[in-house]
């Protein structure tokens, strides 16, 4: 067996870019011949260097103890066991450690999942017995070795086995298994990405079709054009784009540049829509970003299992907007230290309460916890450290700095609809438009926004530092951080919507 | 170039690319997007450069140039009313507009101004009624001027001038003649009318219109004690949702003069 170019054991190598069980190894591995036959017990760092990401080792870590595990066993081929934990029904999970495949029945969709690393680490570590093994571990086993000859017979040298590194000084052990199967066989997440991949296909067609007739059709006034389109995309799966297609059909015909509105939007659709199907090669992080943005639910568990981010959050603003039947607020923290944005989210129905355990003018010290992502900027609030009090010290950007960073954000992530950025800055006119404006520039606010009035009032016309959120229609004055206070100007979501149930 | 390239990219879509081909995209990185990825069909080709020119539009976001600031408005010497109170102005509006006429006049009184960020939607509030707007008027202070000149939709819009004897003062309200002498009468006194009256449920729903006015326009002395007595009216009275929305009233009617007074 040969191996080199390999990831080094314990350290990030994200070694494929995955959706949902389909992985698509990169083009830095060595493809090597795949041994099919018994192997010796694996090194700790083979199974690290396994990990997609950093996080799911700190995920796995937790699991991998005896005790949350019942019917763990190996073999000369698999390694399999039930996993106790949050849901009420274990998850099963086996891995067949000749050819590394690995099915698990948890819903992550990171591959290999958390449950799996654990097995794997608690086999490495010699505390799982031998025994016979389960019809579920058969099967993985099976599905390898079948999978393994017919790839054996299509192309005889083309498995890719990335293996520890022979100059890193460790001792890798007699036998370098594979590192990852070249398909996961979870039927059920393999049949989700089909239908995504369809949905995503049937959109492009769509838009396809939208400006080969043009935006001047009627049919595009009307609402079961776009709500017909929008269901398609719930039924394949992509809710995140289908909410898109929904809003659009409020836009059209709602003021004199909505052409423009529309045709940039159908642009960030068909991007995607285009993205979407490209996932295996796209960066991880960017894969991510794709992933959240066509509607790919992450698990709070797996959020929650990563790295802290471990700051003094100031709340800098909120946002509650209705989202078809749901009520949905952003609150944007900005760490004091490091300066970096984050989004916390919360949602409501009809008769729900949003969250108010955060208010805009204060700070906490908390851990955060990032969900994957090119920007990063949702989070899950984890332990707080202190009570929440009155952030001191804002610091706002002048305009020129601020189109900087929405640049940045927008060039890592360019279907964003909104970023937050701080700014100091004087509202004023500008014919019929208000603006934020500076020695350096100005930039427009959004028609309408109830928080204008309130900003004009608080500031008296002067430069104040304010919190606005970017949006490709302007910026919405989201918080006036006057020296004694803070003055929460953002959207307010309807109080007898919440409130009636 | 980018925005014309745009423009006329607009166009075609408005029209469909089957009646008009999409224009060539101007030399640059659109124009290498085109050559790096050839799309077979006119309309691909402009799903493609829209894409590309939307996000090269909104990630080279610039400044437009700087505006001149507009004046800011005369100085107001009164502390403004504190960020509670905001709260509580919300909260008198949202659950207990009966209150909000004492809310601004306790203000005033108090020598306070409105908070600025009340300003705006105390003025919109009222501009259908004359008196209250220019109550407003007057708590608000020369912001309040200063807002309507610069937004003209919170500007007084009732056909009437205000009745200026009526500024200072609150307007009445409709009350039983059974009631009447409640109000000027000592708080224990009130406190066990109105705790044995909802107790025993000879005052009921349908008394709850005249009860609110009573506690809108009691004595505010009396206040805490008639909250405790109706706090502890019996769980098992028919009529003891009432009660707790009387309670309700009366600590908030206390608590918004406490918060208005200065230190």
């Amino acid at each position: 067996m040969e191996g080199c170019n390999a990831p080094s054991p314990g350290r990030w190598n994200p070694p494929l870019g995955c959706l949902g069980g389909i992985c698509v190894a990169p083009s830095g591995y060595r493809v090597v011949m795949n041994e099919v036959g018994a192997t010796a017990r694996w090194q700790v760092e083979q199974v690290f260097a396994l990990a997609p990401k950093p996080s799911s080792l700190t995920a796995a870590q937790p699991l991998a103890v005896p005790s949350r595990w019942v019917g763990a066993g190996c073999d000369e081929r698999a390694v399999w066991g039930r996993c106790t934990g949050g849901s009420a029904e274990p998850y099963e999970c086996a891995v067949d450690h000749v050819a590394v495949a690995v099915r698990c029945s948890c819903p992550s969709r990171v591959v290999p999942c958390k449950h799996a690393l654990a097995l794997l680490l608690l086999w490495a570590r010699g505390q799982v017995a031998e025994g016979e093994a389960p019809a579920f571990a058969a099967a993985v086993v099976a599905s390898a070795v079948a999978k393994a000859a017919r790839h054996a017979a299509e192309v005889p040298d083309a498995v890719a086995v990335p293996v520890p590194s022979s100059d890193d000084g460790d001792d890798a052990g007699p036998v370098a298994p594979p590192i990852f199967p070249d398909r996961d066989p979870n039927a059920g997440r393999d049949d989700r990405v089909a239908r995504m991949a369809a949905g995503l296909a049937e959109l492009d067609r769509w838009l396809d079709d939208r400006v080969r007739t043009g935006l001047a059709d009627p049919a595009l006034a009307r609402y079961s054009t776009w709500d017909d389109l929008a269901a398609r995309l719930i039924d394949a799966q992509v809710g995140g784009l289908a909410n898109r297609v929904r809003r659009l059909a409020g836009v059209v015909g709602a003021h004199p540049d909505w052409h423009q509105q529309v045709l940039s939007e159908l642009g960030a659709l068909h991007l995607l829509a285009t993205a979407g199907r490209q996932m295996g090669s796209l960066p991880p992080p960017l894969a991510d970003s794709v992933a959240a943005a066509i509607g790919w639910q992450v698990r709070q568990a797996d959020v929650l299992a990563g790295v802290p981010d471990t700051d003094h959050w100031a709340v800098m603003g909120r946002s509650d907007v209705r989202e078809d039947r749901i009520e949905v607020r952003r609150l944007w923290l900005r760490g004091q230290v490091t300066g970096r944005w984050a989004m916390l989210l919360s949602f409501a129905a009809y008769g729900q309460s949003l969250d108010t355990s955060m208010m805009v003018g204060t700070q906490v010290h908390a851990d955060l916890f990032r969900y994957p992502g090119a920007l990063g900027l949702r989070v899950l609030v984890g332990r707080r450290h202190a009570d929440p009090a009155p952030a001191a010290d804002i610091v706002g950007c002048s305009i020129t700095e601020a189109c900087a960073q929405v640049g940045t954000a927008v060039a890592a992530e360019p279907w964003i609809e909104r970023y937050p950025v701080c700014v100091v800055a004087a509202p004023a006119r500008s014919g019929a438009r208000w603006v934020l404006t500076d020695d350096g520039g100005s930039l427009p606010l959004v028609e309408g926004t109830t928080g204008i009035g309130a900003l004009l009032a608080c500031s008296e016309g002067r430069p104040v530092p304010v919190t606005v959120e970017w949006t490709p229609n302007g910026m919405v004055p989201l918080t006036a951080h006057l020296p004694d206070r803070a003055i929460d100007l953002g959207p307010t979501a309807d109080p007898s919507f919440l409130a009636a149930g | 170039m980018l925005n014309d390239y745009w423009n006329e990219m607009v166009t075609v879509a408005l029209l469909g690319t089957d009646r008009r081909d999409p224009p060539a995209p101007p030399v640059g990185g659109l124009a290498d997007l085109a050559v790096d990825d050839p799309q077979p069909t006119p309309s691909q080709r402009l799903l493609q450069q829209v894409a590309g020119c939307a996000v090269v539009r909104r990630a080279g976001l610039l400044p437009s140039a700087p505006v001149a600031t507009v004046a800011p408005p005369a100085p107001d010497p009164r502390p403004p009313t504190p960020q509670s109170a905001t709260t509580t102005w919300r909260r008198v509006v949202a659950d207990w507009p009966v209150l909000e006429d004492e809310w601004v006049l306790a203000a005033v009184r108090n020598g306070r101004r409105l908070a600025p960020e009340l300003v705006p939607p105390v003025l919109a509030r009222h501009r259908t009624d004359a008196t209250r707007h220019a109550r407003a008027l007057v708590a608000a202070g020369p912001l309040g001027e200063w807002m309507i000149q610069w937004s003209p939709r919170l500007a007084c819009t009732a056909k009437h001038p205000p009745v200026v004897e009526l500024l200072a003062e609150l307007p009445e309200l409709p009350m039983v003649p059974e009631l009447v002498s409640l109000l000027s009468s000592p708080p224990a006194q009130v406190a066990r009318t109105l705790a044995a009256g909802l107790s025993s449920a000879e005052l009921g729903r349908a008394h709850k219109a005249v009860l609110v006015n009573l506690l809108a326009r009691m004595d505010s002395s009396s206040l805490l004690a008639v909250a405790h007595a109706i706090d502890c009216v019996d769980p098992s009275s028919p009529s003891i949702g009432l009660a707790f929305a009387l309670a309700d009233l009366a600590h908030l009617r206390h608590h918004m003069l406490t918060e208005l007074e200065l230190a």
